[in-house]
Parts: structure tokens; sequence; C-alpha cells
């Protein structure tokens, strides 16, 4: 309720001069967008928007509240997009419950172009990192050898058990006896 | 001056037969056997074989 008040005393405010006007006209009155910035033509200066991006947004949220986003002017905080669908959705269900009869629920055009966002670079592909590369990340090294790597491990795993069954058995005969150590024979030293 | 005389021992580095790269640092007699032993590779959680190369 406190969000159709909301957006009811916003048009009442914006269109105040159209709507008094020609009230019997049987085209859309014309209004100046109070969401997007104006030139001034004498002295060639940009005055900001009326509405602060952040009233923009807060209209804009009790608007999707109250089911009167069709009523709102296009914006940085609403494209003509979501506005299309909007009006379409208005008129598939009718005049149920909405307040298109009154006055300041009228089909108005808004003077003013909106500026087109610039596209962001990966937004084809669907990923940003990549945007105006050739090549993507092939992997570090030590990923691209991994599987190579883990397959020999596997490999040197799979006869472990004999090869320590056969240490066992056979490492006691290696150790020499530790009285028979031979002495370091030198054959460069002459024994006299 | 005299030259200096090699040590008595010298240190190994016992390399795991897995092939994961894992290895144990020990000394062992200068004169002696290669050692080899069975001890834990963490690489791939379990005892394996382990066999001596040149520090």
């Amino acid at each position: 309720m406190a969000a159709l008040q909301a957006i009811k005393q916003f048009r009442l405010k914006e269109l105040a001069t159209a709507l008094t006007a020609a009230p019997e006209a049987t085209t859309r009155p014309k209004v100046p967008n109070p969401f997007l910035p104006r030139k001034n033509p004498e002295s060639g200066r940009w005055a900001p928007p009326k509405y602060s991006l952040r009233r923009q947004a807060e209209l804009v949220k009790l608007a999707r509240a109250s089911n009167t986003l069709h009523l709102l002017p296009p914006g940085l905080k609403l494209g003509v997009q979501q506005l299309a669908t909007a009006a379409s959705t208005q008129s598939a269900t009718g005049t149920s419950a909405s307040p298109s009869e009154e006055v300041w629920a009228q089909d108005v055009e808004w003077e003013g172009e909106l500026k087109k966002k610039k596209a962001v670079p990966g937004a084809e592909i669907g990923s940003k990192l990549y945007a105006g590369r050739r090549r993507m990340f092939k992997g570090h090294k030590w990923e691209r050898t991994r599987e190579a790597r883990e397959e020999e491990r596997r490999k040197a795993m799979e006869h472990m058990s004999k090869r320590i069954v056969g240490f066992k058995a056979s490492y006691r005969r290696k150790i020499p006896n530790p009285a028979s150590i031979p002495q370091a024979t030198s054959y460069t030293k002459l024994p006299f | 001056m005299a030259s200096k005389s090699k040590a008595r021992t010298v240190i190994v580095r016992m390399v795991s037969s897995a092939k994961t790269g894992y290895f144990y640092t020990t000394q062992r007699l200068r004169i002696g056997p290669k050692l080899s032993a069975v001890k834990y590779d963490p690489r791939v959680k379990a005892r394996v074989l382990f066999m001596e190369t040149k520090k």
C-alpha cells in the first residue's frame, strides 16, 4: 500500500504539467524523463537527473512490490527490456486490481534518450577472463603430467608386497660379517 | 700441508622404489654395502622398499 502511494506521488509530481495542460489530447503527453540527465541548449551544460540513482533504485523497488513498474520511466536502474515485459504482463493481466483507470496512471511518453551501456567484454563467451584472448590456460605442468605420474606410481606399487617379501628374505645375507671387514688396500702405496 | 683424509662415514640418500620422489637421508660406513630398507612413504601412505642412491 505504501509502495503504491509512493509511486502515485511520484507520478502526480512528474506529470503535473502534462496532465493539467491537455486533458482531452488523444496522443500521449510528452514528459521529460526525470531519471535521465538533461542538456541545457543555451549553456550547453548537462544538468544531473532530478532523481539520484539511490532514489531511482528505491522507486524501482517500490514499483516492483506494487506491480506498477510500467508506470516508471526508463533509466539506469530500470532497463527498456524490463519495462516492456512489465507493460506486457500488465496488459495481459488486464485491469484486475491495478489502478490503470486513474489519471496519474495514464500512458505517457518519456522524453530523453537512455545511453546504452558498454557491452561487458566476456558476455558472449560467458566468462570475462578469456574475453579478448586467443588461448585458454592450459593448466600447470604438474596438472598436465599428473595422470602419467600416478600411473607410474600405481605400476610400481602393484608388485611392492612381493618385492618386500623378497627383500626381507635376502637382506640378512647381504650384510657382511663385522668381524671380517677387509682393510682398504691401496695399490699406489708401496709396502716399503 | 697434509691432505685431509676421507671421513669414516658417508651421507647417503635412500629413494623410494614407488617412484614418488620421496627419500630419506642417512649415514653409513664408507666401506660397507649399499643401504636398503623397508620404510614408510607418505606419498603412497604405505611401507615401501627404499634403495640407496648417491647424495
